[in-house]
């Protein structure tokens, strides 16, 4: 007698026939993509590598040293060159970026200020042609003298930037009030001067004069006198 | 005659190492090495204007007018590199004084536009200004200025200067900086790889087309202190390295 074995279902229809080989070939794609990363990895690393830089900290590296010096002069010699291009006494230091100045005297800070400098805008006079850029000048400059209760004669770009006619009397350009109770001159016009704008002092809103609050300007009126260096950077 | 060419060879050498000797006790006597950082100080000092001294022992890099510190700015990391073609030997710096060849660029500059003041602000300005000078409280405020509207618009330090940036001053320095100190995001982490195989791939092109590769030197600082260093730049400032005295 024969015995009937049950056939196995047949496969549903929505269901894939299960392939041997796939497992396989998955793999196979992925160390194919593992591989090709790397390859490319090693293209662009090996030689950027090559062509690299060894690193180390600044400080264990060896100074150089000046081939050609002259003979003459010693260590202490040059030191005191040096010293003697320093102010003596008391110099003022304005940094117009973030708007302080610092009084200083041997590299101590006396005093620190908000102060407001110039903008680094150009104003443009339409009519004339004429162009200004109100920056506060960089470098090395001196107070070349100061003024209690000073005037300021109003130049033309005062009118100009306000649309403003041009006085036809010079006397009518002075105004007393604009620059506060005092003034340091440090030429071409450029000056460390009080403000009826207090409320600006941290910004940089001048023409390129340095403003400051008025407890601090008379603090820097009475400790720096004529000569004092100012450096602004 | 073998005889007299090996003698020669043999002196030939000795004059060699003599040589390496003495230049390797030039290198490091730092009495020499004080007076080369002090004559170039001197020489940048003179000039009255602004001169970079890199300091490595601290390290900070100070901007000076004069022999006189006006700011320092106080670097988080500095590092020395030296390309891998020019071998393992000993580090040096290629020079005491170096000068900027990079190219500033001119700062952007608002355009002031021309105040309209109306008339009543005038009156108001007039009387505010008449009680100031007077020492009397003034009943209210002066209008507004065109330098303060402008710095309104555009504060100076608001990015306008760049972050991280290379410059190349003579002889053979490129100095990076970088204001991005101790990030360890995933932006940062893949902006410096991006820089190291840049300067990896630029390093390579050099030395095929037979070219001096400059020495670089890395320092990272707080963003706006970067920022703040490229505004104090001047063309062709100097950069100095600092020796210290013999007995600090």
């Amino acid at each position: 007698m024969s015995e009937i074995l049950p056939s196995p279902p047949p496969p549903a229809a929505d269901q894939a026939p299960v392939v041997a080989a796939a497992p396989v070939r998955r793999s196979s794609y992925v160390r194919f993509i593992i591989l090709g990363l790397a390859c490319g990895g090693i293209v662009l690393v090996a030689p950027a590598w090559l062509g690299g830089y060894r690193y180390v900290a600044v400080a264990n590296v060896t100074p150089a040293v000046t081939a050609d010096l002259a003979p003459k002069n010693d260590l202490r010699q040059i030191e005191r060159k040096i010293a003697a291009l320093q102010p003596r006494g008391v110099y003022i230091v304005v940094d117009s970026a973030q708007n302080r100045l610092r009084l200083m005297k041997n590299g101590q800070v006396l005093r620190e200020a908000l102060v407001s400098a110039g903008t680094g805008a150009v104003l443009t006079d339409a009519k004339s042609g004429r162009t200004w850029v109100f920056e506060t000048p960089r470098g090395v400059r001196t107070v070349r003298y100061k003024r209690q209760n000073p005037c300021w004669h109003r130049p033309d770009w005062d009118y100009v930037e306000n649309g403003e006619p041009f006085p036809k009397n010079d006397a009518d350009r002075i105004d007393c009030a604009a620059l506060g109770d005092y003034a340091l001159y440090l030429g071409d016009g450029y000056m460390i001067h009080g403000t009826l704008y207090e409320r600006s002092l941290g910004l940089s809103v001048t023409h390129g004069c340095v403003r400051m609050g008025a407890a601090d300007l008379e603090a820097v009126w009475k400790a720096a006198p004529a000569g004092t260096k100012v450096y602004l950077y | 005659m073998k005889r007299s060419v090996y003698s020669l060879r043999v002196s030939f050498a000795v004059l060699g190492l003599l040589a390496a000797y003495s230049a390797a006790l030039l290198a490091a006597d730092p009495t020499l090495e004080r007076r080369s950082f002090l004559t170039e100080e001197l020489a940048a000092a003179k000039l009255k204007e602004f001169y970079l001294v890199f300091d490595p022992s601290v390290p900070a890099l100070d901007l000076k007018i004069e022999g006189v510190v006006v700011h320092r700015f106080a670097l988080d990391k500095a590092e020395f590199g030296q390309s891998r073609f020019a071998g393992t030997g000993q580090r040096q710096w290629p020079a005491v004084s170096f000068s900027l060849v990079s190219e500033i660029p001119e700062p952007d500059r608002p355009q002031i536009e021309i105040q309209q003041v109306d008339e009543a602000d005038k009156t108001q300005d007039a009387s505010v200004k008449r009680a100031i000078a007077k020492g009397q409280q003034p009943t209210g405020e002066l209008s507004q200025t065109a330098g303060e509207k402008i710095a309104r618009l555009y504060q100076k330090d608001d990015g306008t200067a760049p972050m991280t940036f290379a410059l190349q001053f003579e002889p053979d320095l490129v100095l990076v900086v970088r204001g991005e100190p101790r990030a360890t995001d995933i932006g940062s982490r893949m902006r410096r790889i991006k820089y190291t195989l840049q300067e990896g791939w630029q390093g390579l092109g050099l030395w095929l087309r037979n070219k001096a590769i400059a020495t670089r030197v890395v320092v990272y600082l707080p963003p706006q202190d970067a920022r703040r260093l490229f505004k104090v730049l001047d063309p062709q400032i100097k950069l100095l390295v600092y020796a210290p005295s013999a007995n600090r």
